[in-house]
């Protein structure tokens, strides 16, 4: 039981950081004007390898 | 054991080579599978592509644009806010224009389906028990690409290995791995498979392109750092793992993750070694991309000069190319070439690694020096096959521009995101198989931190000794 309560306390974090702080995060001004910055010469900097830099 | 100890322990000697040729181990299963699926990809793209000539660019060249009908059934899922359903479309900044990336996302997942359970039946593995595993680790992979795309995580180089890694671990450290997707969790047979894809895109073509300044920068640099940071780990740091000290090395001196993946395959580093490698690096990638186009800017330094330097020393080439175009548009491209240089490099690495790991370090202290029959015996197979797929698809592409087209058409649009979902299963299956607690060590070891460490910062000294030479002394006209 223990088990499934550390699973479901660990999505829970998941949850919040991602529909949560991170959302929030993204509209801070000097990231938003990096995310649109990168967005707008579509360019994805979690490239692995030169294949993939650009989205454009 | 001590935690010092269990992080420095080297990796387990390798199961000696049997003497008949095992064709459907996991070396060769990964050449096969990824064979194929060149295969398909390249006559897929020339049966299904139209090609047509584009603009003269401005030296005149009138490039050949290919629009490959396969592309919208490849691929993963995109970037999204605030809402992970955003993910599964694509909206046109200029157009305005939304596409769905459902049909490529389950185009990938339908194919691997289809490519690994053959792949299953050939081995003899009882379906029953393989499908439902595979189908869980396509919706955990499908997970970890959604955590990946959203925004701040993509913008800020927190790349995907990473977060299939997570869903793994939660997984693995809280209800425990179930048991039905154990036959599916094969991470290493997915890291190889996918470096046989990568050997695709290992196009030494690019090089030409390139300019002897990038060369220079690049093919001096790299191994000059690699080499010297592997003999501080060994010599000074004395850290009792040789593979965990490579991956490290060659993940901060060529190209970050790709480069950790692929040597670290070839010097069958464990799994925790391989996450160790990877999580530096992605840690420091996020702080020298924003700290150091800001450097150059506050120094004052020639934006080609700091273009190259910044090309030649942060890990991830995504990363690099955000990082250069802080600096203006010459800089950035710069930045992505001596960037493509060293992602080329991952080839020779890769093969140099593989050797060296079979006639030096896999020797017993004392014995006599291995011959090539030998060398062979224990010679990890599936390098031979990312070997021969970039020198296989280097020469196709450079027979003319028609074949150069299809050949960059069939990476862009269909390999390399089928590479991608591979990397992508492949940690999902070590973060199933990995406990925190055999994880905690590594990072708490001293040395791999120091051995990051001093080696970035001698990467830093030397990238900028050379970029200075080839963009500061003799600059562009």
């Amino acid at each position: 039981m223990f088990r499934y309560l550390k699973f479901t306390l660990a999505c829970a974090i998941i949850a919040a950081i991602w529909l949560g702080a991170l959302p929030w995060l993204a509209d801070r001004p000097a990231m938003r004007s990096h995310i649109d910055s990168m967005q707008q010469q579509g360019i994805d900097p979690s490239a692995m390898y030169y294949t993939e830099v650009y989205e454009r | 054991m001590s935690t010092q100890d269990a992080a420095t322990t080297p990796s387990p000697a390798p199961t000696p080579a049997p003497k008949g040729e095992n064709w459907f181990n996991d070396d060769w299963m990964a050449v096969w599978l990824g064979g194929l699926i060149l295969v398909l990809a390249f006559f897929g793209s020339f049966k299904f592509s139209t090609f047509k000539k584009g603009e003269p660019d401005k030296d005149g060249k009138t490039p050949i644009v290919v629009s490959n009908g396969l592309k919208s059934y490849v691929g993963k899922t995109g970037d999204w806010k605030s809402n992970p359903v955003d993910g599964f479309s694509k909206t046109d900044k200029k157009t305005q224009k939304v596409t769905s990336l459902a049909p490529g996302v389950l185009g990938s997942c339908a194919f691997l389906f289809v490519i690994f359970t053959l792949a299953a039946i050939v081995r003899g593995q009882p379906l029953s028990k393989f499908v439902p595993g595979f189908v869980a680790m396509l919706l955990l992979a499908l997970l970890a690409y959604l955590l990946s795309g959203q925004e701040v995580i993509k913008y800020y180089n927190l790349e995907y290995v990473l977060w299939a890694l997570l869903v793994g671990l939660i997984i693995s450290n809280t209800i425990g791995t179930p048991a039905w997707i154990k036959p599916a969790a094969n991470g290493e047979f997915y890291i190889k498979t996918g470096l046989v894809l990568l050997g695709a895109e290992v196009l030494f073509g690019e090089l030409i392109k390139l300019g002897p300044r990038g060369i220079l920068v690049s093919w001096v640099a790299t191994p000059i750092v690699l080499i010297t940071t592997f003999i501080f780990g060994q010599r000074i740091l004395r850290m009792k793992s040789p593979s965990l000290n490579m991956v490290i090395s060659a993940d901060m001196s060529v190209c970050g993750v790709s480069a950790a993946i692929a040597t670290g395959a070839a010097c069958r580093a464990k799994k925790e070694e391989l996450t160790t490698a990877i999580s530096l690096s992605l840690a420091f990638t996020v702080v020298m991309m924003i700290l150091q186009p800001q450097f150059i800017k506050w120094s004052g330094m020639n934006e080609n000069v700091g273009a190259a330097w910044i090309g030649g020393t942060i890990d991830s080439t995504g990363a690099v190319v955000a990082a250069g175009s802080l600096l203006g548009d010459e800089a950035e491209k710069i930045a992505v070439t001596i960037k493509m240089i060293q992602n080329i490099l991952i080839g020779v690495v890769s093969l140099a690694v593989a050797i060296y790991w079979v006639s030096y370090v896999d020797r017993a202290p004392g014995a006599p020096a291995v011959g090539v029959g030998e060398i062979w015996r224990r010679f990890p197979r599936f390098i031979l096959g990312f070997a021969a797929a970039s020198l296989l698809f280097s020469i196709v592409a450079s027979f003319d521009d028609f074949h150069a087209a299809l050949v960059g058409s069939m990476i862009k649009d269909i390999t390399k995101d089928l590479r991608g979902w591979l990397f992508c299963l492949a940690f999902v299956s070590i973060g199933l198989e990995t406990n925190f607690f055999e994880l905690a060590p590594y990072f708490a070891n001293w040395k791999t931190v120091t051995l990051y460490v001093v080696g970035q910062a001698f990467n830093l000294l030397v990238s900028f000794t050379l970029a200075y030479i080839a963009f500061g002394l003799y600059p562009m006209t």
